[in-house]
């Protein structure tokens, strides 16, 4: 009987403590890091042969960017002028491959638009497409990008960046900033303005300038790990999900975090408050 | 008595289950190369107390000594239990239950098993689950006689088993138990023709000692059997 | 070694019955479907289906023979043999825990060998988008040696609960269940504990591993195992607890 009692009076200690846990800690998995890490390889394969093309549009009467690029590098910027200055490279495997593809402009309304022409073939080989761009200030610039690199210096406009596979990173933004990533690594640094973000297998770093207004966040982790230094609470919820909200300044840009299986880490600049773990 | 010289001292040993007190203190010491009966009537605790003793139930409170040491894996070893119930693996044949037992136990005598199987009348190539509850009781038996523990325990070796078979057992037991080396204890409810294996009789009933005492004294002091005096105790 | 390797042998004779009996399942099964997609009386997706039914009916069933295997003990009265051996209990748990290791490595050896057999076109097709033979072989070996460990940690926690279970005297059942989950509950904790203690390890890179770029550039799928190793000690002292318990605590039926 003593051993019995024993057995039980642990079970219940335990049973105490796990319901403790589940209550005041949510649970199994709640605060554990995510074991298995996605990430880019900076290591893409180069083409062998490669060949440029140059566009160069007045920004007077379009206001949208769009770059399709792949397998590659796209480098963008802001400047002073009112001109959109357009690199593309494309990349192949042979002189053969290459020769049927080039890049495509398109002017559509206010829209200006550059993607790879479609192939002779019914099978898409290796390609790479790369662009350096400069725009002008307050343009609305989307880029699609799978599989290689997106840099953004000095970005003053609405930018809208969809990748997979890639490492993103943004030094220096006055604007507006919609990025959705899969299996990326995000480096947004000197963020001033409202941003969405939406992010699965990646691990994004997002550091923000102090602004008037102050932002509003509104940030929820599933499956995943949230740190940072910033004027928000953190709180965890069932599933694996990890919520924070809160504000600095009077809370007036917006920042929307959504990620799952993934790392993100927010901090806010000259924040003196404690670093949430 | 000194706990070296004794094969077995029991101490203040108390058991319950959840619904019964099947050990209520019970104090014991039974002395080296001596056959013991430990008798009593059904749930009397004589198996809770082997149980305790070979490590198969945890007392609640009390000192066992198994040849001078607490129950241990070592006092395991010099253990040779037969229990009550049905313990062998039914897909084994004979020959594979007594490999598996062999290996186990350093004082195993393979020389013995050859003249027990002969004597007990056991083919080892049959299967366990083909055999009589009789033959079952024999192998159990040959799997412990086969050793030569210090300690042998034997719990209702002779319970629900046909009157050839139980002869023979008693038979086994007589000519294969060296009073030099060995202490044996069996526990049983039925004393009837067995009374003449016990040197000693401890008398159980309900979880404490009634009677003990040298078997032959017992007889005198009493004037009669063990058998009957069984029967007036538990009448 | 001699008396581990005897109960060993002694689990593994117990479980030729079983192991041959879902082999033969597999077999009989895999035929009638082989037959089915050779008449088109199947659609391919539920010839594919069937297929599946043994490998996802597997873990399942190694679960369940888990409790199995020391609930027979019970119910069969050998436990009061197995509970006098002079041996240690880590021989019993890991002579049955590395039995139900060897009845998955034989099932899924049916299972493999039964698929490349009945359906070798599909294995030829599955071929073709996997970079080669070689690299399948590597990652099924990988993935093998990763299923034995989940497989090792599932049936210590099974065995924990059966012997806590019988160390109370009603609703063992219950207890076992309730066991099962506070002992993952806990081992998961103890990962989370003394995860900051092993942050010095480097992650495992999980793509060179499995060489995963030979399937898509740019994807690095890395390990981080500081979580992990706690985990993994929680694995092994649950072991050592549920070896301590059977030899010095647990008890036969009443």
């Amino acid at each position: 009987m003593k051993i019995r009692r024993i057995t039980l009076a642990v079970l219940l200690l335990l049973t105490v403590l796990f319901v403790a846990d589940i209550r005041y800690f949510g649970g199994p998995n709640s605060t554990k890091q995510p074991s298995v890490h996605f990430n880019v390889s900076p290591g893409i394969k180069a083409p062998a042969v490669e060949k440029s093309q140059s566009f160069v549009n007045s920004g007077e009467e379009l206001s949208s960017l769009v770059l399709k690029g792949q397998r590659g590098n796209v480098e963008l910027r802001s400047t002073d002028t009112d001109q959109i200055v357009v690199h593309a490279t494309i990349g192949a495997d042979s002189e053969e491959i290459l020769d049927t593809f080039e890049v495509v402009e398109t002017i559509w309304g206010s829209e200006i638009r550059y993607e790879i022409s479609e192939g002779q073939e019914d099978e898409m080989p290796e390609v790479w497409l790369s662009f350096v761009v400069e725009v002008p200030a307050g343009m609305e610039v989307s880029v699609e990008q799978n599989f290689g690199q997106v840099r953004v210096h000095n970005f003053r406009g609405f930018l809208s960046l969809n990748t997979s596979f890639s490492e993103v990173t943004v030094w220096g933004l006055e604007g507006t900033a919609s990025i959705q990533s899969n299996f990326g690594v995000l480096d947004l640094r000197q963020i001033a303005g409202p941003i969405t973000l939406n992010d699965s297998f990646s691990t994004s770093k997002v550091e923000f300038l102090t602004i008037d207004g102050g932002y509003d966040f509104d940030i929820e982790v599933v499956n995943g790990v949230l740190a940072g230094k910033a004027p928000f609470q953190m709180d965890t919820q069932q599933n694996n999900k990890l919520v924070a909200r809160g504000q600095s300044g009077d809370g007036v840009h917006p920042v929307v975090i959504r990620s799952s299986f993934g790392n993100v880490t927010v901090n806010l600049k000259d924040f003196e408050g404690t670093r949430v773990d | 008595m000194s706990k070296a010289s004794n094969a077995l001292v029991v101490s203040g040993l108390r058991k319950k289950y959840p619904k019964v007190e099947a050990l209520k203190g019970v104090d014991l010491s039974l002395p080296q190369g001596e056959i013991w009966g430990l008798l009593g009537p059904n749930g009397s605790g004589k198996s809770t107390l082997l149980k305790c003793v070979v490590g198969l139930v945890n007392p609640d409170g009390g000192e066992i000594s198994v040849l001078g040491q607490a129950p241990s894996r070592l006092t395991k070893a010099q253990i040779a239990f037969v229990p009550e119930v049905e313990n062998l693996y039914r897909w084994m044949t004979i020959r594979q239950a007594i490999d598996f037992t062999a290996t186990f136990y350093d004082d195993w005598q393979e020389d013995r098993v050859e003249e027990l199987l002969g004597f007990m009348r056991l083919d080892p190539t049959k299967k366990v689950s083909s055999l009589s509850k009789g033959m079952r009781a024999r192998l159990k038996l040959i799997l412990a006689l086969a050793r030569k523990a210090p300690l042998i325990l034997l719990d209702e070796p002779f319970s629900g088993i046909d009157p050839a078979s139980r002869d023979r057992i008693v038979e086994g037991i007589v000519r294969q138990f060296k009073s030099e080396e060995q202490t044996m204890i069996i526990s049983t409810h039925a004393v009837g023709d067995t009374e003449q294996l016990f040197d000693g009789v401890v008398f159980l009933d309900e979880g404490t000692i009634n009677l003990k005492g040298n078997a032959e004294d017992l007889r005198t002091q009493y004037g009669r059997s063990i058998n009957d005096l069984f029967k007036e105790v538990f009448a | 070694m001699r008396r581990f390797l005897q109960l060993l042998k002694k689990d593994l004779q117990a479980s030729l019955l079983p192991v041959g009996f879902l082999s033969g399942i597999t077999i009989i099964l895999f035929g009638i479907v082989r037959l089915k997609m050779a008449s088109s009386a199947w659609p391919m997706e539920a010839s594919l289906a069937v297929i599946a039914i043994p490998l996802v009916f597997l873990p399942l069933w190694l679960l369940w023979q888990s409790f199995q295997t020391l609930r027979s003990e019970w119910r069969e009265d050998t436990v009061y043999t197995l509970l006098v051996l002079p041996v240690p209990g880590w021989y019993v748990m890991t002579a049955k825990l590395l039995t139900i290791w060897i009845e998955y490595t034989v099932l899924l050896a049916v299972i493999i060998i039964g698929t490349l057999t009945f359906f070798t076109p599909l294995v030829r097709f599955g071929m073709q988008v996997v970079p080669g033979i070689s690299w399948v072989l590597r990652n099924g070996i990988l993935l093998y040696l990763g299923s034995l460990c989940a497989l090792a940690s599932v049936v210590i926690f099974v065995q924990l609960a059966f012997v806590v279970s019988k160390m109370v005297g009603r609703l063992q059942g219950l207890v076992a269940l309730w066991t099962l989950i506070l002992s993952g509950w806990l081992v998961d904790r103890l990962g989370v504990l003394l995860e900051p203690a092993f942050r010095w390890l480097p992650s495992l890179p999980l793509h060179k591993l499995f060489r995963l770029e030979e399937l898509e550039q740019g994807v690095v799928a890395e390990w981080n195992l500081a979580p992990e190793i706690g985990s993994w000690i929680g694995v092994l002292a649950v072991l050592v607890l549920t070896s301590y318990l059977f030899e010095h605590y647990v008890e036969v039926n009443g």
